[in-house]
């Protein structure tokens, strides 16, 4: 009987520690990967997204030069590879600093000493115009020269915004992940915590019995590891990152980058699971036979 | 006592172990469906959006076009027979189908069919919604000012401008030329009477970069080759 009610409970708890770990998993991969703008950074390195979008921004002038008549060079020569990688990492650390909770409110826009040189290469451009053809500055000068650099400047924060955060405050949906970040420290906790808790009850109810407790954290960590890298490895097999709607080079590869850059470490995690319910195994087959040895 | 002690360390039976880890996965999988439904409907539709190019292309279909850097000169053959009536030849996205020549402004440019960014910097585009080169109604033909067509705005009235296809040679002759708005659609319109509309950006620095100017020719030959 009581090793019925034993059973029982370790089947219970086992079921808890299942679900705890998957939280677990989740809550520390949330805090120390989802919301750490350095993570992001290192993502668009690897997947040349500054190089993609300084293409994407000169593609664009190039693209204007035959409609506007300005040379693409106006513009490219002030918005350097480096600036581009500024502004886009400033984009991200905006972000994150709203999200994580360090400003009140996300100001997407670039420092005004950034695109300074743009105005500069803009003004100096038409001024050159101007005297070529002997105009006299008036307001349509002005207005113009104004407006070009409203555009150009307009349309490179825009696409330095590879993640789109704009949009997504936009929609409304940053405000609730800030709110989210907010309790990830308290989630990491109470995660870690309840799966503590688990294992400790685990222990006490198998007390003498140490070849028990390895068998139910063996089926915990298999189950879980088993079930969340078979979606990782679908995901990750079927190519259903590449089915994202967004074609555009840099968000693309933005955006797919992050979604296999966390679907690598869910798997590294539940691989390490999964090696340790192999050993929990191990370990209970091995104690077991020892302790049959030892009553035998 | 003993005999407690003894069911006690009564090792658990071989199918017992076996069974129990995988009754649990099962139980653990089927709860995390369960749970999981919920969520999962509530996000399913962000996901299809986002999630929603099925074939998995990982550039974007006007990316891909790939145009041919053979640039076809449809010569006329002058040995070949000609007719003012014949079929023409539909084609596709993206090919370059005629050739566009006109004396007066040394304009000798391909036309390719359908417009994109990547067809604009290799050559004019043909409106696909117009009329096909030799076909009833307004073949409406643009290209970007700073290149093919820098010179459209000096072409006057009289001036000759050809199409050389793979079907036949067509000559137009301009008529009229008119500044418009970009947004207004009355010069690229679908039109009862057969004529040729080329258009281009006006090229205005310090102006409105949204006018455009059109040169519009009227046939004077069609030569369909037999």
């Amino acid at each position: 009987m009581h090793k019925l009610k034993n059973y029982v409970l370790c089947t219970f708890v086992t079921v808890l520690l299942f679900f705890g770990m998957a939280g677990a998993q989740a809550a520390v991969i949330i805090k120390y990967s989802v919301l750490e703008p350095g993570v992001y950074h290192s993502i668009l390195e690897e997947n040349d997204v500054y190089d993609k979008t300084h293409s994407e921004i000169r593609k664009h002038f190039e693209r204007e030069e035959n409609a506007t008549g300005i040379p693409a060079d106006v513009y490219m020569e002030a918005v350097t590879k480096e600036l581009v990688k500024e502004l886009v990492n400033e984009n991200i650390s905006v972000a994150f600093s709203y999200i994580n909770g360090k400003t009140e409110k996300p100001e997407f826009v670039a420092s005004s000493d950034k695109l300074d040189v743009l105005k500069n290469s803009i003004d100096s451009f038409f001024e050159e115009y101007a005297a070529s053809i002997n105009y006299e500055k008036d307001d349509v000068y002005y207005e113009k020269t104004s407006s070009v650099y409203k555009n150009a400047s307009s349309y490179i924060l825009d696409t330095v915004d590879v993640y789109q955060f704009r949009t997504i405050d936009k929609a409304g949906y940053l405000s609730p992940a800030r709110t989210v970040a907010g309790y990830a420290d308290k989630l990491v906790i109470c995660a870690l915590g309840f799966v503590a808790l688990m294992i400790v009850i685990i222990v006490v109810a198998n007390i003498g019995r140490i070849a028990n407790t390895f068998y139910w954290l063996g089926i915990a960590s298999g189950s879980v590891s088993t079930v969340v890298l078979a979606v990782c490895i679908y995901l990750k097999t079927s190519g259903f990152y590449n089915r994202f709607a967004i074609k555009a080079s840099h968000i693309f590869a933005s955006i797919t980058g992050a979604c296999n850059r966390f679907t690598d470490i869910l798997i590294l995690v539940n691989a390490v699971l999964f090696v340790s319910g192999i050993i929990f195994m191990i370990l209970f087959a091995f104690t077991a036979k020892e302790k049959d040895k030892k009553t035998a | 006592m003993a005999d407690e002690k003894n069911r006690q360390t009564k090792p658990t039976p071989k199918p017992v172990l076996i069974i129990t880890p995988v009754l649990l996965f099962i139980i653990c999988v089927a709860l995390t469906v369960l749970l999981g439904i919920t969520p999962y409907n509530k996000f399913v539709t962000y996901l299809n959006v986002a999630f929603s190019d099925k074939m998995g292309n990982t550039t974007s279909a006007a990316d891909d076009i790939v145009v041919s850097g053979d640039i076809k000169l449809f010569e006329k053959d002058s040995t070949a027979a000609t007719s003012k009536e014949g079929k023409v030849v539909y084609p596709a996205f993206g090919e370059q189908y005629a050739m566009l020549s006109c004396e007066a402004i040394n304009l000798y440019v391909p036309v390719y069919w359908g417009s994109s960014e990547e067809l604009l910097k290799n050559g004019a585009c043909q409106l696909s919604a117009s009329a096909v080169i030799g076909d009833k109604g307004n073949t409406v033909i643009d290209a970007h000012v700073n290149t093919f067509f820098a010179d459209l705005d000096k072409l006057k009235e009289g001036d000759i401008v050809k199409l050389s296809t793979s079907y036949g040679e067509f000559s137009y002759k301009v008529v009229k030329q008119a500044i418009f708005e970009k947004t207004d659609k009355k010069y690229v319109s679908q039109t009862k009477e057969d004529k040729l509309t080329l258009y281009t950006c006006v090229k205005q620095l310090l102006g409105s970069s949204t006018q455009r100017v059109a040169v519009i020719c009227e046939p004077t030959e069609k030569a369909f080759y037999n």
